[in-house]
């Protein structure tokens, strides 16, 4: 069974781009959605192993998405793919477990999310 | 001003100084004791004409005194009642009488003590004293012996025979009608009475005195205690025999008192006139007129010497100010020309004029600005000196100056008329702005991207996304155009294409360098953006006491493992020094801004020492940390090739940079010089480093980090 990945970014074109390159390798079972609030519907169905999370977004932030989808149990680890120009990891980011490397500034290279995605699998016991 | 300097020094004044204050204070001495012996032997001369004068004064007065007696009673002896008076008859009774009356009457009037009329046997006939008459015979004096044989005659008696006092006694023949010596007629006058009349007159000093000596050193006559008529030591005797016979005054001393002694003879009556004194009391006034001039002269002689000794000092304290300007010019660190008015040529230039411009002093000596290329633009020349000459003086003229090796500098000119003796000089202070210029010219660049940076941070994000899609639309596009990609080979083979076909196209086309410049354009992009993000980074909130050694530490950590950096060169092959102080005090400060400073000079040093060639043998870079007294200071150098001088000005200018475009946003040492200037209020700046490379110096105040 494939490992499931989330991409939740509100902009349609970034969502499509980072879906379409890592479906490609065949490894994933890729899904989108546009905000965390779908995203979670979405998890409530099928959980992921990784979601790679934008944090601006309409509705529920990033952050507060990826608190309530941990403790939901809904996705194990996360990914930050933001456009945001605050260079550092928050407070909040830490406590929810992440590190520096999880963390994406746009334009990030699409095949430096893959290689981390790829180091996250096996934590996340898949 | 060397020059003027110079000719101040050749005065012959201040090196022979000292021998010149010698010379004349000896003169002042030489002259000071002159004028008191001098003084001295003239008032002393003085003194003693005077006293030679008084004795002679004396000696006159006796020879007038006892002439006029002589003439008085030669004139008496011509009257007949004289004669008769001498005859035993009745007229001579009578006679007598006549005569008796008549000399008492002159010895009452004062002329003379004793007037008596002599017999040819010596009896006294009759005299002016009735006692006289009968009771004595003067028979065997000589004056009555030459008498009778004819001659008027003077002695001086040491007794005599009534008075029993010392007397001068005149004696004359009467005669009668045929010529013949009938009897004497004498007068007498107590000695020490009628010198008494001379002497009284006489003043020597304040113990002075004269006295009067008959022949045989017997006092006649002496104004006070010792009184007349003793005899007079033979010694001092001898005194006054010595001072007759050589004229001069003679010294003695008595009772431990020198005394001057001065003696003349009187030749009528044979006597020693003495005049004596103390001789301090004689000469007092001659050692007291000496002292005076001496003394007069000694204060000039103070007086010059304080004056020499004014001067001295004022010549010292010259020469020192002289020699403390002399530096001043040597060593300012500004271009000073010195030339002259009138002909324009520079006759001094300071060391600073050869560091900067490389012209020799030599070079420029004697020669006019003009001479030179100095001044690139001629016009300058023209009109800093018409501005001179209208006002007198250029404050901070600005133009540009070509340097011997070729170079342009901006250069602040101020002019100046000095006079210097009796010569106009125009002084110039050249200072090379050219660094200031360049240094301001970043800080309004900075200045600039500090409001780009505050656009920048409104719109970053919405200019990320967009950068994001364009990145990983070029990743897709780079993907689906493998050739070994198994489904591209699937979705190609389903509309009929081969992949093979399609790669070579795509390299043929250069499609794949297209790609790949969409990349790294859209990184270069968002490069550019986060660092003019820093730039308005507001981050006070996040100050706090930090140690600087774990900031370093810190910032050397994330270069070793700087992906980035990686990329053109490995981090780990260079050897990293690092020297920090056991105790420092902590500083405040952002401590990821002052991390992302280190950072970026770290990765400019790697950089510096991969693109170094020759390769560096062993490539280092030293982190030091010093603590001063208000700051404490960063040190990051390197053993690589340095700083070209052309890039040294313009090192911390934004968007400049010496690396490949792609390579470097030309915002990092830019960005660390404006976090570490106006951020933290510290300094920054560009050395050279001792290990051969670059050293960039970094200073954080210990006070203010927090408040700024």
């Amino acid at each position: 069974m494939l490992p499931h990945i989330l991409i939740l970014d509100d902009e349609e074109r970034i969502r499509d781009l980072l879906a379409q390159y890592l479906d490609d390798f065949d490894e994933f079972v890729v899904r989108g959605a546009e905000s965390g609030e779908q995203a979670l519907g979405m998890l409530r169905e099928q959980p992921a192993d990784v979601a790679v999370v934008d944090m601006r977004l309409p509705g529920m932030s990033g952050a507060q998405f990826i608190r309530k989808a941990r403790s939901l149990g809904l996705c194990r680890r996360f990914l930050v793919h933001t456009g945001s120009v605050d260079m550092v990891l928050s407070d909040e980011l830490k406590e929810l477990g992440l590190v520096r490397r999880d963390l994406f500034f746009k334009p990030a290279g699409a095949d430096d999310i893959l290689a981390r995605i790829r180091e996250l699998l096996p934590e996340a016991g898949v | 001003m060397r020059g003027a300097a110079d000719r101040l020094r050749r005065l012959p004044l201040e090196r022979h100084l000292a021998p010149v204050l010698t010379v004349v204070f000896v003169g002042v001495l030489l002259s000071t004791l002159a004028a008191y012996f001098f003084t001295r032997d003239t008032v002393e001369g003085m003194a003693l004409s005077q006293t030679h004068e008084t004795l002679g004064f004396l000696d006159r007065e006796i020879a007038s005194r006892v002439m006029e007696m002589t003439i008085r009673l030669e004139q008496w002896t011509k009257e007949d009642m004289l004669r008769l008076a001498l005859e035993t008859s009745y007229l001579g009774d009578s006679a007598r009488e006549a005569a008796k009356r008549r000399m008492a009457t002159q010895a009452g009037n004062g002329s003379f003590d004793r007037v008596f009329l002599i017999r040819p046997d010596g009896s006294i006939a009759e005299a002016s004293s009735s006692d006289m008459a009968g009771r004595f015979t003067v028979g065997d004096r000589r004056y009555f012996r030459q008498a009778m044989e004819g001659e008027i005659s003077l002695e001086t008696l040491t007794a005599g025979r009534h008075s029993n006092r010392p007397m001068l006694v005149a004696a004359a023949p009467v005669r009668n009608g045929e010529g013949g010596v009938v009897g004497v007629m004498a007068v007498a006058i107590d000695t020490e009475r009628f010198a008494q009349e001379l002497l009284g007159g006489v003043r020597i000093g304040r113990n002075g005195l004269g006295y009067i000596l008959s022949e045989a050193g017997q006092v006649l006559a002496i104004p006070r205690e010792s009184g007349p008529g003793q005899p007079w030591s033979q010694w001092r005797m001898d005194k006054v025999r010595q001072s007759v016979r050589s004229a001069n005054p003679v010294a003695f001393e008595e009772d431990g008192i020198w005394r001057l002694l001065v003696a003349g003879t009187n030749a009528a009556t044979g006597w020693y006139l003495v005049l004596e004194a103390d001789e301090s009391d004689i000469l007092r006034p001659a050692v007291r007129i000496a002292w005076i001039t001496g003394g007069v002269s000694l204060a000039t002689l103070a007086l010059a010497a304080l004056a020499l000794a004014a001067l001295g000092r004022a010549m010292t304290g010259m020469r020192q100010s002289e020699e403390k300007f002399s530096r001043v010019f040597m060593f300012a660190p500004d271009v000073i020309l010195l030339a002259d008015m009138e002909t324009g040529k520079v006759v001094d230039a300071n060391q600073a004029f050869t560091t900067r411009t490389g012209y020799l002093r030599e070079e420029i000596l004697g020669k006019t600005s003009a001479e030179i290329p100095l001044y690139a633009n001629p016009a300058d020349r023209e009109a800093f000196h018409s501005q001179l000459l209208r006002d007198g003086h250029v404050n901070q003229f600005e133009c540009e100056s070509r340097y011997k090796d070729g170079s342009l500098a901006v250069c602040s000119l101020s002019g100046q008329i000095v006079t210097i003796g009796a010569r106009r000089y125009l002084m110039t202070i050249v200072r090379d702005v050219t660094e200031i210029k360049r240094m301001q010219e970043m800080m309004v660049q900075t200045e600039k991207m500090i409001s780009v940076g505050g656009i920048a941070a409104g719109i970053a994000h919405e200019i990320n996304n967009p950068l994001g899609i364009v990145l990983q639309a070029a990743q897709n596009l780079t993907q689906r155009t493998r050739p070994d990609f198994r489904k591209n080979v699937e979705a190609a083979k389903a509309v009929g294409l081969d992949m093979q076909q399609l790669d070579a196209y795509m390299k043929a086309r250069k499609l794949d360098v297209f790609i790949a410049d969409i990349q790294s354009a859209a990184s270069r992009a968002s490069a550019i953006i986060r660092h003019m993000l820093d730039f308005s980074r507001r981050s006070e909130s996040r100050r706090a006491v930090s140690d600087l050694r774990t900031i370093a530490d810190n910032a050397i950590n994330l270069a070793s493992n700087d992906y980035d950096l990686k990329k053109s060169y490995d981090f780990k092959k260079i050897d990293i020094k690092r020297d920090y102080p056991a105790e420092l005090t902590g500083i405040g400060c952002t401590a990821t801004e002052i991390e992302q400073v280190l950072l970026n000079v770290l990765r400019n040093a790697a950089q510096a020492l991969a693109a170094a060639d020759p390769p560096v043998a062993a490539p280092c870079i030293a982190v030091r940390i010093t603590e001063r007294v208000d700051r404490v200071r960063i040190v990051i150098e390197d053993n690589g090739p340095g700083v070209p001088e052309h890039v040294k000005g313009r090192i911390f200018e934004p968007f400049y940079t010496t690396k490949q475009p792609g390579v470097g946003t030309g915002l990092g040492l830019s960005v660390s010089y404006f976090i570490v200037t106006k951020g933290h209020g510290g300094v920054m700046s560009l050395a050279q480093s001792p290990l051969g490379g670059a050293a960039f110096v970094i200073d954080l105040p210990m006070e203010g980090g927090l408040t700024a």
